[in-house]
């Protein structure tokens, strides 16, 4: 596999890890990536950008992961990864290796500018039908998909906290608690009557779940899975890959019907959101 | 406005669930609801494609 498709990896994982790759004829290097960004690299007297396409396109390499839960540097990248594997490459003049990542991060370049161009073209778009960004013009909802663009690995922490807002006014009394968590490390990032405990504990259940179900030959996790527990309670926990979104509801105050066809597809547009930026 | 595009959404959210849709979304960096405002041109909705080809690992053009 070539590097570039793992770095991608990394990033869609969003990893905070030290990657050092290490390749017969090149040498060695290292790659500092921080919640799925790349911040930093070296290689030789090469540091930052410089470093990092100097190594982007090379495959047959050694790679030792390092996670870390923190890295403590400066940001010396300020380009996109997408950005600086099509830079590498090219100067590189290889470009059949990697072509998986070369291709997705050109696509994704694409589908961007596609639909900023269609948005500004469309006579007829009218953005204040857009809760999310009430208020701004068109103008302005172009550049957000270009902020984005900078930002993309960036969980957009306000639009997090108003989809559990969505949450807690859409029903009531009904939820006891909720919790958005990672699901790299169980960690809470967003909540109401946040369990920490809670969190990482149903994170090991998804995970032995989708293992049990892989493991039996059944189809894979659908959209959530629910624990109907005694007293009127159940649990909910709705797998969004990095992520996950749990809640303990009073079925007594709270019909699921209502949570599963009303409430959900709003609190799923909300989180999209959020990760879209 | 963007009715092809919203059903590749509900496709992956049916073939791969919610995961499934947020691994797309964060590919594409265009959500459902910013799907749904954008016109249905051939190009994009070939791009869409592609990527959901890559988040399911078949093709589903055969479904819109």
């Amino acid at each position: 596999m070539a590097l570039a498709n793992i770095l991608q990896f990394v990033e869609i994982e969003k990893r905070t890890s030290i990657i050092e790759v290490s390749s017969e004829t090149r040498g060695n290097g290292v790659f500092y990536f921080h919640m799925g960004v790349l911040y930093d690299a070296s290689y030789g007297d090469l540091k930052g950008e410089a470093a990092a396409l100097e190594m982007i396109s090379w495959d047959n390499v050694q790679i030792q992961f390092t996670p870390i839960p923190h890295l403590n540097m400066d940001r010396q990248i300020s380009s996109e990864l997408a950005s600086l594997i099509l830079k590498g490459v090219k100067s590189s003049g290889r470009r059949n290796d990697g072509r998986d990542a070369i291709e997705s991060a050109i696509l994704k370049q694409e589908i961007n500018d596609w639909s900023t161009n269609e948005m500004e073209r469309d006579d007829d778009f009218n953005i204040d039908e857009d809760s999310a960004i009430t208020g701004e013009s068109k103008d302005h909802y172009g550049d957000s998909i270009l902020i984005h663009k900078e930002k993309e690995d960036d969980m957009d922490v306000q639009k997090l906290n108003e989809a559990i807002e969505i949450e807690k006014r859409d029903l009531g009394e009904g939820l006891l608690a909720t919790d958005i968590f990672s699901s790299s490390d169980g960690q809470s990032v967003a909540g109401y009557n946040t369990n920490p405990q809670a969190c990482a504990l149903f994170n090991k259940i998804t995970g032995d779940l989708s293992d049990s179900l892989v493991g039996s030959g059944f189809p894979g996790l659908g959209r959530y899975y629910i624990l109907d527990l005694v007293d009127g309670k159940m649990v909910v926990v709705i797998p969004l890959g990095d992520y996950q979104w749990g809640m303990l509801i009073d079925t007594k105050k709270v019909q699921l019907g209502l949570l599963l066809n009303v409430v959900m597809p709003k609190m799923i547009n909300a989180f999209e959101e959020a990760i879209t930026g | 406005m963007g009715e092809k595009l919203e059903k590749i959404f509900d496709i992956i959210t049916q073939k791969a669930g919610f995961e499934g849709r947020m691994k797309f979304a964060t590919r594409t960096g265009i959500s459902r609801t910013k799907a749904s405002k954008v016109r249905d041109t051939d190009e994009l909705v070939r791009k869409f494609l592609t990527v959901a080809k890559e988040v399911l690992g078949r093709d589903i053009s055969d479904l819109l």
